[in-house]
């Protein structure tokens, strides 16, 4: 650093101007952020947007033998409104069932919990995204309005075999899914 | 300041040391999860080496880095050796024991957790052990800092505090309640569970006390690149610093707001509901606001400094400031990253809208840009300032320096933004080979490799930084130049003892961490049994302990 | 090696005079305040609000629906 040949003189800009131009500075970003944080409370409330928020707690070493978790009770349900309810294991390295299918333009639920460590679930595109933490139920709720085949990775470490963890959505379209016996949605055709 | 420039040198060196390794290993990473072939191509290694880049990068550069500027601060801005410098090489032996036996789990394959742990995985007790001793050891740091502080005041009774020394105060005692998280979980929960004194982990509890730590070490990584903004810079562009009282205001609201906010890391847990992930994303929104504040009052210094150069009009300053300097041209590089960095987090922690992106290779971009980039480029200016001042011996190169922060940009940048692009695609995060075959894939391919270009330049400029300081350490002695930290535009006569102390600030932290956290931490001692098994990271072994 | 200094100096011009006469006219042009700080932060501040709104409704709502 090379020294000032000759100091700065003091208050090169008085004080009061100093003062004045910050607390504007400062009321200005204050307004920005609130003008965002007024945004997402109002989508929030609206727009019923908001993350992954039911806590729901369940026992991580008896799915298999009992409850909502049980092999038979996994995959695409229909429930007597009409919506739809998945439910997934996610397990070092699976998700199962490996591939489900959906109904296009239908309220969908996803229901999952893992049978070991924190896994993750993300469908791209969408804002369906949740952590999967063993003893917990992880609930989030979708619609898909198109029809097609969707990757849906694990996102969160969980073990060498973390790469390996894809699992498949498909949105097929309503009248399909209908002919659907509960076995024949936990597989995809081409699987 | 010698007993103390050798307590910061040798702080440096294990930083930069480590620094070097990690970028190294931040470059194999790249290639593995790219289209391109990789050398030891195996992916427990890419596990193992993400573990060791990330424990690193985020606990051992940062926190020696720290601690040593802290020491050279606290020397310089008050003008006289540091009190307590036997504890302080204390507190450096045992900082890097733990780093030693940490680093030694890692490398030995027991402890491919990652740098946050990810319970119920369970890794060795040596990772957990050394881990708590890094950690623990720089509270050592933490009460030097906040001592000689109370030294110097009780010597100069109603003096106001120099801003430099004041920031490296708030940046200890904020590193002390951040680590308080990562320290319970680790003691209480991790190294219990390593020994087997106890069957299961509290995988839930674990997370969010870990959250605590999460969010605000960024602001312990964040605070002395700051600290040079607002003391540094000003200086090397020939201006002043345009407010003092702004910059004792910045380090107060990071003290004050950094920690209550940590949960915006698990928006996307079920542990937590929206209430709680709500209050904490509005408060991450008070966090944001000193940055935004800084980016102004750092403007206007530098304009201070062009305009005195003869730079005429709204913008004639910038091109007028001296960028030959290597701690102007950073600061300019280091604001180009903090604003495109701190976009990312704008939508990082806007409650729902986290849900596009959590966990993909967005998240990973942006701590990548704004801590590798804008924060990283600031410990290198810090470095090139320190060098001269420690060994009595100039900068080897302004020249080479400039040319290493400018590959550091580039190299950022050509990294980071290919991966906020596949992060918006979906590319989920810390995976080791993705199958580009596949046409959900497939259009990510080109961009990875793009951002391993990216990567090289990186290695390039890391490798360059640690020859530029090599040489820097063996070149003839000149007569030392004092510090020089930044004058004020009018610089401060008294000020009021809320901005010259932190007693009032540590008790707002107090009772905002108690609305913030009360509820989401203490629920878990009444929430129904949701404790379970442990699982070890070994593929051998695998399965449950 | 000799240390290559660089082609700008980091002072200001050494001369008393024109030292002076350099701060004044600093002083003159930053009486009202930074204005060219405020102008540079006000569009980097701009440019984040509005990548914000574009992120949030063109990119997060159309995604569907969440939670």
């Amino acid at each position: 650093m090379n020294p000032l040949n000759r100091p700065l003189p003091d208050g090169i800009v008085p004080a009061e101007v100093v003062a004045r131009t910050e607390k504007r500075w400062i009321i200005l970003m204050a307004t920005m952020l609130l003008v965002m944080l007024a945004i997402i409370v109002v989508t929030g409330i609206v727009g019923a947007m908001h993350p992954p928020s039911n806590v729901e707690v369940i026992d991580p070493t008896t799915l298999h033998l009992q409850g909502e978790f049980v092999e038979s009770n996994l995959g695409a349900a229909v429930e007597p409104d009409r919506s739809v309810t998945v439910r997934l294991i996610a397990e070092q390295y699976n998700f199962v069932p490996r591939c489900v299918q959906v109904p296009v333009g239908t309220p969908v639920k996803f229901r999952l919990t893992s049978a070991d460590v924190v896994h993750g679930f993300l469908l791209p595109n969408t804002n369906v995204n949740t952590m999967v933490v063993p003893g917990f139920v992880a609930e989030v709720r979708t619609r898909f309005d198109d029809v097609g085949e969707k990757a849906m990775p694990c996102h969160e470490f969980c073990g060498p075999g973390h790469h390996a963890m894809w699992a498949h959505v498909q949105v097929v379209p309503k009248e399909r899914f209908a002919n659907l016996t509960p076995f024949q949605r936990m597989s995809c055709e081409s699987y | 300041m010698n007993r103390t420039s050798r307590l910061a040198i040798f702080h440096y060196w294990v930083a930069f040391a480590t620094f070097l390794v990690a970028v190294l290993l931040g470059a194999w990473q790249m290639l593995m999860r790219s289209p391109l072939p990789a050398p030891l191509d195996d992916a427990s290694l890419y596990y193992g080496s993400v573990t060791l880049h990330g424990t690193a990068m985020a606990y051992v550069v940062t926190t020696f880095f720290t601690m040593g500027f802290g020491y050279a601060v606290a020397a310089t801005s008050l003008g006289r050796p540091i009190r307590g410098a036997a504890a302080a090489w204390i507190g450096f032996a045992i900082c890097l024991v733990g780093t030693l036996m940490a680093v030694g789990a890692i490398l030995s394959g027991q402890a491919s957790v990652l740098y946050t742990f990810y319970p119920p995985l369970l890794a060795s007790g040596w990772y957990y052990g050394g881990a708590f001793l890094l950690i623990a050891g720089s509270m050592i740091w933490v009460v030097l800092m906040i001592l000689n502080l109370r030294n110097w005041k009780r010597d100069n009774p109603g003096l106001p505090v120099p801003l430099p020394m004041f920031a490296i105060t708030a940046t200890a005692m904020l590193w002390a309640w951040a680590a308080s998280g990562v320290l319970l979980e680790l003691a209480g929960i991790l190294l219990p569970r390593a020994f087997g004194w106890s069957d299961l982990i509290d995988a839930a509890l674990a997370r969010t006390l870990f959250s605590v730590t999460l969010h605000a070490i960024v602001y312990f990584w964040l605070m002395p690149a700051y600290i040079a903004f607002y003391t540094l810079v000003p200086q090397a562009a020939g201006g002043r610093l345009y407010s003092d009282t702004m910059g004792r205001l910045t380090f107060i609201m990071f003290l004050v707001f950094s920690l209550p906010v940590g949960m915006h890391h698990l928006f996307m847990d079920p542990e937590h509901g929206s209430g709680f992930k709500f209050l904490q994303s509005a408060l991450t929104f008070l966090v944001a606001l000193p940055t935004l504040l800084t980016v102004f009052s750092i403007c206007a210094s530098l304009e201070i400094a062009g305009r005195i150069r003869g730079g005429r009009g709204l913008f004639g300053w910038i091109r007028a400031l001296p960028w030959g300097e290597p701690m102007v041209l950073a600061v300019g590089l280091s604001l180009v990253m903090l604003g495109l960095g701190g976009f990312g987090g704008l939508i990082n922690m806007s409650y729902a809208m986290n849900s596009m992106i959590h966990n993909t290779s967005w998240v990973t971009a942006h701590f990548h840009l704004i801590f590798g980039g804008a924060v990283v480029i600031m410990y290198f200016a810090i470095a090139y300032e320190m060098w001269p001042r420690i060994t009595g011996r100039p900068l080897v190169s302004k020249r080479s320096a400039r040319l290493q922060l400018w590959l550091w940009f580039w190299g950022m940048l050509i990294t980071t933004v290919p991966w906020h692009i596949t992060g918006l695609m979906g590319q989920p995060r810390r995976v080791a080979t993705f199958d580009y075959t596949d046409p959900l894939n497939a259009p990510m391919g080109p961009l990875v490799i793009i951002s391993v270009v990216g990567g090289l330049i990186l290695l390039s400029s890391a490798i360059l930084l640690i020859v530029i300081l090599i040489r820097s350490h063996f070149g003839e002695r000149t007569a030392g130049e004092p510090m020089h930290y930044a004058l004020a535009v009018n610089p401060p006569v008294r000020v009021p003892p809320a901005l010259n102390g932190f007693g009032l600030w540590n008790s707002i932290v107090l009772v905002l961490m108690i609305l913030a956290y009360g509820y989401p931490i203490g629920q878990f001692f009444f929430l129904k049994q949701h404790s379970v098994p442990a699982v070890t990271s070994l593929p051998e072994v695998g399965g449950r302990r | 090696m000799p240390t290559d200094e660089p082609l700008m100096s980091a002072a200001p011009p050494a001369d008393g005079a024109a030292a002076s006469a350099a701060a004044d006219a600093a002083a003159q042009a930053l009486r009202n305040g930074p204005i060219g700080a405020f102008a540079v932060a006000s569009i980097a501040a701009g440019l984040l609000l509005v990548g914000w709104l574009a992120f949030y409704f063109l990119l997060f709502i159309p995604r569907g629906a969440s939670g």
